[in-house]
């Protein structure tokens, strides 16, 4: 069994918009999420072979959109604290997402984290999805969103202050 | 009201889908067109246009009445756009349009000179070269094409090439190859040549492996593989 492109296509025009906000949450600038949003169904296109039908279409294609915002990400992750200097001229910073806190938060939490996070917040994943996507097992999936939710709402609160 | 924090990551997400632009990542013809070719509708037959987006074109206020103006859709022009070549195959005569886009970097057609226009095709994509906007999506090629096949007209293969090029191959993936002289455009477009050229008869598919921009020295200046979805061959990793 394999994907096909009507499949894949369903997904980009259903998900397409969640996809996006999971890729600029995790990249911080809306022109990197559009590329990683595209390059992602592109791969899942090339790659619609190796679908093998276990999980939904849904859960493999947010597999390569991960993977391709993780590309784009390794050029320089913005979930990172940003440079203060950087931040305090918002002109130099063109299409970012002007919220440095929140930012500074998640991007102190664990890849893993921030990925479960974010299929289940952005996309409404259900448990069984997020692990197929992330190649986990589904109790790892409630164990990392109840892990992440927590670290997330302390590293908030640091960040109040 | 509380705001999640995560909605906050993502205030000021605005989606605009392309699906036409995942096709021409992976070098697959757009949809319309697939469906043009295999129901032989006469208005517009194009078989492969890589990584340029020929999209429903929109009624835009220009210079001259061109078709691909005139229906809904072609990328917004920044300029007029502006004839390149003329020329004539098998008697049969045509133009070489090119002009830049807002959007979708430089916009090239080659249009019959019949009425119904049966055989045109056009696509854009960022060229080096050409200047950009700062609308403009996509990174910069030094080479695509466009090629065409109808019933009305002769199969073709033209596009855009960076500006050093003077020597244009082409390896079909019949393993025919077809080299051809560049041509110079307006001053206008940039940094950027051209080529066109009526594919022989021996060629039983236009199917295209590899382009590449050769230099007065023979130096390659420009390349691109395209790639058929599902191929799963990254794009420019012939040209390495």
């Amino acid at each position: 069994m394999h994907a096909s492109l009507g499949e894949i296509e369903t997904v980009y025009r259903s998900s397409g918009d969640g996809f996006y906000r999971l890729a600029l949450a995790r990249l911080g600038d809306v022109e990197a999420a559009h590329d990683a949003v595209q390059e992602g169904f592109a791969r899942a296109i090339r790659g619609r072979k190796s679908y093998r039908g276990s999980g939904s279409i849904e859960g493999w294609v947010a597999r390569c959109v991960i993977n391709a915002a993780h590309d784009l990400g390794r050029r320089g992750d913005p979930t990172k604290p940003l440079d203060i200097e950087a931040v305090s001229d918002p002109a130099n910073v063109p299409d970012r997402v002007e919220d440095s806190g929140v930012r500074e938060a998640v991007g102190r939490l664990p890849q893993r984290q921030r990925d479960v996070l974010f299929l289940r917040h952005y996309l409404d994943f259900d448990y069984a999805t997020i692990a197929a996507s992330l190649g986990i097992e589904v109790g790892t999936v409630s164990a990392t969103l109840h892990a992440a939710r927590s670290a997330l709402a302390q590293e908030l609160e640091e960040v109040a202050g | 009201m509380t705001v999640d924090p995560l909605d906050q990551l993502v205030a000021n997400a605005q989606w605009e889908p392309d699906w036409e632009g995942v096709l021409a990542r992976v070098g697959a013809p757009p949809r319309r067109l697939r469906s043009a070719h295999m129901t032989r509708r006469r208005v517009l037959i194009a078989l492969v246009i890589l990584t340029a987006v020929l999209v429903p074109l929109a009624a835009i206020a220009a210079d001259s009445d061109w078709w691909f103006l005139r229906s809904g859709g072609a990328p917004t022009p920044s300029s007029a756009p502006v004839v390149v070549k003329e020329g004539e195959w098998d008697r049969k005569s045509w133009k070489l349009i090119a002009y830049p886009s807002t959007t979708k970097g430089l916009c090239v057609s080659l249009t019959p000179n019949n009425v119904e226009g049966t055989g045109a095709v056009m696509g854009c994509a960022p060229i080096l070269g050409v200047p950009r906007t700062d609308q403009t999506t996509g990174a910069d090629l030094g080479i695509t094409y466009v090629t065409g096949i109808s019933d009305a007209f002769p199969p073709f293969v033209a596009g855009p090439v960076t500006g050093k090029a003077e020597t244009v191959e082409i390896n079909f993936q019949t393993g025919e190859t077809l080299r051809l002289p560049t041509f110079s455009g307006p001053e206008s477009l940039g940094d950027v040549r051209f080529y066109a050229a009526q594919l022989p008869p021996s060629l039983t598919s236009p199917a295209i492996a590899k382009l590449v921009g050769l230099d007065k020295n023979g130096i390659i200046v420009a390349c691109l593989v395209p790639i058929a979805a599902g191929d799963g061959v990254p794009p420019l990793s012939a040209c390495q």
